[in-house]
């Protein structure tokens, strides 16, 4: 198995081809900042029209740039002048139109404080200088924003970068930068095939993934723990303690609302369950969850519902799959989308060569259903059961009153169930 | 004549044979087979061969049908017995549009009535009041990957510097078409005439398409031009290079149309026919598109989020845990309906199978129509920026904020299409729905397009109008009854008024209608008129204490005297409102006096 990691913005590479890698590995790590670039207006400072800016301008679009390099250079009044980049990052656009560069700003999250001496800008003592502060600790200032005026004087002080201000202290404004390190991880433990430089890398690697359902929360990995012995079995949450911090744990046919809560009181990384009920997952949230969704909402820890909602046994394969896992590492995405481009949870395992690999049962499609086949059941009333294809039944009316191809099941118990075509899958 | 009428849909492709004569108008034939424009089959004809092929199985004794490849079953009608072959497509997700204005509220949402009326899906709106940084436009257009783009902004005349930045932003982001990476993506340009120069200039990464101004000022729009280029480029550099369109192409009588304008078409139709303002609805899994003709406007809205499965969440979210609760009984508690709904998002094809599980989609249904009607009212506004003149009446309301250019009750015809509607057990049921979601008032008519087939009659409107009204009228749209609201405020009593169906052949009956209630009336088959007895304290249609009498009433599901009045008397209390909505249907097909 193959996974690319990339970064969502060029940075830099921290591995090298052929390096084996954990889960935990950083491949690569950028300092640029999402937010939105700087734009400098550079034909105004040259006074010309902005079609003319590639006559002055000396980087173009995807150059990365330093503090103090210059952008520009021209002639004003016979002298020539260069314009120099106030801040360090890469080049996103140059605008003939309206004659600006757009500069996505990198910035040291070590080293995120600017202190703005007001007082030397106003030309004054500091103790009168601190009267004339028009920004108050929690405003968020931009570039070039005045943060003090003095109309008599006409002197101001302007906003050297954006930020916000956190601490005034006379006459000095303290400016945090909101900059962060984005970084991205191996995910699964393997090895480096290719390298992809200025963004990521290709990861090989021998586990195997095996989709859920539904889920939400992103990546994660840990050591996976199995809390119930057989998969239609509910795991009590007083069996979630504080050893299974950081794990993933598989906790059976429903991840209820007080489980969840402990696990996320314990620190647990990720849970893998049958089902769980959207109320809860909602109350744990504070929000609705929402369709054709690309679940960045998070429980604080990821979830994956092998099922759907409702208290669902988890399939017996897929738990002997995992439970030949328990006590490895294993990683795990809750990361869903259903529409658009399906994204469905997974986990991956450790492969075992002894064990069989199937195909996912509901990817096969219910053309392939005859008689004969084992069927699961999947929507009330008989969520989850499964049973044996003995017959078909055309135009057959259910209780709703709704006329469709049935098909005659024949559950474990030796019921004959008449299921409608679209609510079973393949097993 | 023959025609062989095909709906090239996202997951399924419906087929339909039928013949039209002097006297005659019927569907011989329909069929269905899943939509093969995807992996791994990329050739819609192979989901089209299939469908003829069970139309095939049908007819078996009529046409030959071998088990010949690729387009022979298409021709091999075509030779023998076809007069024509009609095709609309929506495969692949219909046209998908990003659209970009100047002001959302005025150009934006123009262009957004533009692209939605010639049969677009809209992926975004871009304004440059739309609240977001110009970076995040940006990567949002890269992100996209649309069949098309509109770009419309400033009155004739008007702002021209602020559209050339919208411009240069899109020419920056150079998104990339869906089907082709390296095909140029087609850009259409229905803004001020003023920019066209730079556009000539600097659009070469595009398809540039230069369209009149859809706004070329603030009191008009002018749709006719731009949706004209949207159906052409359609044609030309969408589904020409979509997987398998390209023979397909050559074989049809009319030019391959989206299947919303299609809808559009056969609307048109039967307004013009009937003289009368239309509502329709198509209820899907993800979406609802709501058409409207009133007063000769045409007005289409899609509600991206409002559907029976992928959205069914977002039903939820947008009505309210409590608002779908009140159309239930009260056995059926908020973990259930959660869960049931957040089921059927993740398996979308899943049926209900107990009575429980129908009511509870039919449920949902209500409350996504409700919504999308309330989001169509909004969209079908009067202009933004327009100042009404003359009439102090529309003035008012502008002035007030209320630019809703028509109402529910200037309505005389409802047809609703979509799984839950067109496949509900009883007509009854497709009927109640309606009702409840949209809240008719006056008399109003109420149909059904049980076969889903508005785009097929459509797309043969092109070529034949008369005959494509005649499969319309007579085979398309199923008469289900009609619903009868007045105004004013019904007593509670058991004889409110007396309604007189008198059928064309047998004896006339009488029904009391009770108050606070919807009663259902059968009608006889082939038609009745009816005669609504006036009442001092409601109008119903005609003025206080005075009769209402239509001559022909023809429905499935029969006539419906709705006396609970608008809006409807929910309590705060869920469980109120549960019993309440208990009691609301009586059905007196049993009851005469």
């Amino acid at each position: 198995m193959r996974l690319r990691r990339t970064l969502p913005y060029p940075g830099r590479l921290l591995v090298s081809l052929g390096e084996d890698v954990s889960p935990a590995t950083i491949i690569a790590e950028t300092t640029l900042q999402p937010e939105e670039p700087i734009h400098f207006t550079v034909t105004e400072a040259f006074g010309i029209p902005p079609y003319d800016i590639k006559t002055v301008l000396r980087v173009q679009e995807g150059d990365i740039i330093s503090q103090g390099q210059v952008l520009a250079t021209g002639i004003i009044s016979g002298q020539g002048v260069e314009l120099r980049s106030p801040v360090s990052g890469i080049i996103e656009q140059v605008s003939m139109l309206l004659g600006t560069v757009s500069l996505r700003l990198e910035g040291d999250p070590n080293d995120r404080d600017r202190i703005v001496d007001v007082a030397k800008d106003l030309e004054m003592i500091p103790l009168l200088a601190a009267q004339y502060i028009q920004v108050r600790v929690g405003d968020f200032v931009y570039m070039g924003q005045e943060m003090a005026s003095d109309s008599d004087k006409e002197a101001r002080s302007l906003a050297p970068m954006q930020g916000e201000i956190t601490a005034i202290n006379g006459s000095l404004i303290t400016i945090t930068r909101p900059f962060i390190r984005t970084q991205v991880s191996a995910f699964v433990s393997g090895r480096i095939t290719t390298l992809i430089p200025g963004w990521g890398a290709e990861v090989e690697s021998e586990m195997v993934p095996v989709s859920g359902l539904f889920g939400l929360g992103g990546e994660c990995f840990g050591v996976l723990h199995i809390l119930t012995k057989h998969p239609a079995e509910q795991a009590d949450p007083l069996l979630v303690t504080a050893d299974h911090k950081g794990g993933v744990l598989v906790v059976g046919a429903l991840a209820s609302s007080d489980l969840l809560t402990r696990c996320r009181h314990f620190g647990v990384a990720g849970v893998i369950a049958g089902g769980a009920h959207n109320k809860h997952l909602v109350d744990l949230l504070g929000e609705e969850i929402t369709p054709g969704m690309d679940t960045k909402e998070t429980l604080g820890l990821s979830l994956m519902l092998m099922g759907g909602m409702g208290e669902i046994p988890i399939e017996e394969h897929i738990f002997d799959l995992l439970r030949k896992s328990e006590g490895s590492m294993v990683s795990l995405t809750g990361l869903t989308q259903i529409r658009s481009g399906v994204i469905r949870p997974c986990v991956y395992l450790l492969a075992d060569p002894s064990l069989p690999i199937r195909d996912e049962p509901s990817r096969q499609g219910n053309d392939s259903i005859t008689i004969g086949s084992v069927v699961r059941i999947i929507r009330e009333p008989y969520f989850g059961v499964r049973g044996r294809v003995t017959g078909f039944a055309e135009n057959d009316m259910l209780p709703s009153g709704i006329r469709t191809l049935t098909y005659i099941v024949l559950n474990e118990s030796g019921d004959e169930l008449r299921i409608p075509r679209s609510n079973v899958e393949l097993i | 004549m023959k025609y062989l009428l095909v709906d090239v849909g996202s997951t399924t492709t419906k087929a339909i044979l039928c013949e039209v004569g002097e006297e005659t108008a019927q569907f011989i034939a329909l069929a269905d087979a899943p939509t093969t424009v995807e992996a791994p089959f990329e050739d819609v004809q192979i989901g089209l061969e299939n469908a003829l092929r069970r139309i095939g199985e049908q007819l078996s004794n009529r046409v030959d049908v071998n088990d010949t490849p690729g387009m022979s079953l298409v021709r091999e009608f075509k030779t023998s017995d076809l007069d024509g072959l009609f095709i609309t497509s929506s495969a692949g997700g219909g046209l998908q549009m990003l659209v970009i204005g100047l002001v959302r509220s005025m150009t934006g949402e123009s262009a957004e009535r533009a692209a939605l009326g010639a049969g677009g899906v809209i992926l975004d709106i871009l304004a440059q009041d739309d609240h977001r940084q110009p970076f995040e436009r940006i990567e949002r257009i890269r992100h996209l990957k649309p069949d098309m783009i509109l770009l419309a902004g400033g009155v004739e005349g008007g702002a021209v510097l602020d559209v050339a930045v919208l411009a240069e932003m899109l020419f920056h982001a150079a998104p990339q078409s869906r089907f082709d990476s390296m095909r140029k993506l087609p850009l259409i340009y229905a803004g001020n005439s003023d920019l066209h120069p730079f556009l000539k200039e600097r659009a070469e990464g595009f398809e540039l398409c230069l369209a009149e101004n859809l706004r070329p000022s603030l009191s008009q729009e002018n749709f006719g031009p731009v949706r004209r280029v949207i159906q052409e480029q359609f044609m030309e550099h969408v589904m020409a290079h979509a997987p398998g369109y390209a023979a397909l192409k050559d074989r049809v009588d009319a030019p391959i149309m989206p299947t919303p304008m299609a809808v559009t078409r056969s609307l048109r139709l039967l307004a013009d026919n009937r003289g009368e303002n239309i509502l329709a609805v198509d209820i899907g899994g993800a979406t609802t598109d709501i058409f409207s003709i009133v007063r000769d406007d045409m007005h289409r809205s899609v509600s991206a989020n409002l559907g029976m499965s992928y959205s069914a969440l977002n039903v939820l979210k947008e009505a309210g845990v409590a608002n779908i609760m009140r159309w239930l009984p009260s056995e059926i508690d908020e973990l259930a309906l959660r869960d049931w709904l957040h089921n059927k998002m993740l398996r979308p094809t899943t049926l209900p199978h107990t009575v429980s599980a129908l009511k509870v989609e039919q449920a949902l249904a209500r409350e996504a129509l409700r919504l999308a009607f309330q989001q169509h009212l909004v969209l079908a506004a009067e202009l933004r920026g327009n100042k009404p003149i003359g009439d102090w009446r529309r003035g008012a309301d502008t002035f007030f904020g209320n630019r809703q250019r028509f109402g529910i009750s200037d309505v005389d015809l409802i047809i609703g299409s979509g799984g839950v509607i067109s496949h509900a057990p009883k007509d009854v049921q497709s009927a109640l729905m309606l009702i409840d979601a949209f809240l008719p008032a006056g008399y109003t008519e109420l149909l059904l397009d049980r076969h889903f087939s508005l785009p097929h009659i459509g797309v043969l409107s092109q070529v034949h109008p008369e005959h494509a009204l005649k499969l319309l009228l007579n085979q398309s749209l199923v008469p289900l009854g009609a619903s009868i609201a007045p105004r004013g405020v019904s007593g509670s009593g058991d004889r409110i008024t007396r309604v007189t169906v008198e059928p064309i052949k047998g004896a006339s009956k009488s029904y009391w209608i009770p108050g606070k209630c919807v009663s259902r009336i059968p009608l006889p088959a082939d038609g009745a008129a009816i005669t609504v007895e006036g009442v001092w304290s409601l109008d119903f249609g005609r003025g206080f204490w005075r009769n209402l009498h239509r001559d022909t009433v023809r429905g499935t599901a029969g006539l419906f005297v709705d006396l609970r009045g608008r809006p409807l008397p929910w309590s705060r209390a869920v469980t109120e409102s549960q019993r309440l909505s208990s009691t609301w249907y009586q059905d007196l097909s049993g009851e005469e006096d």
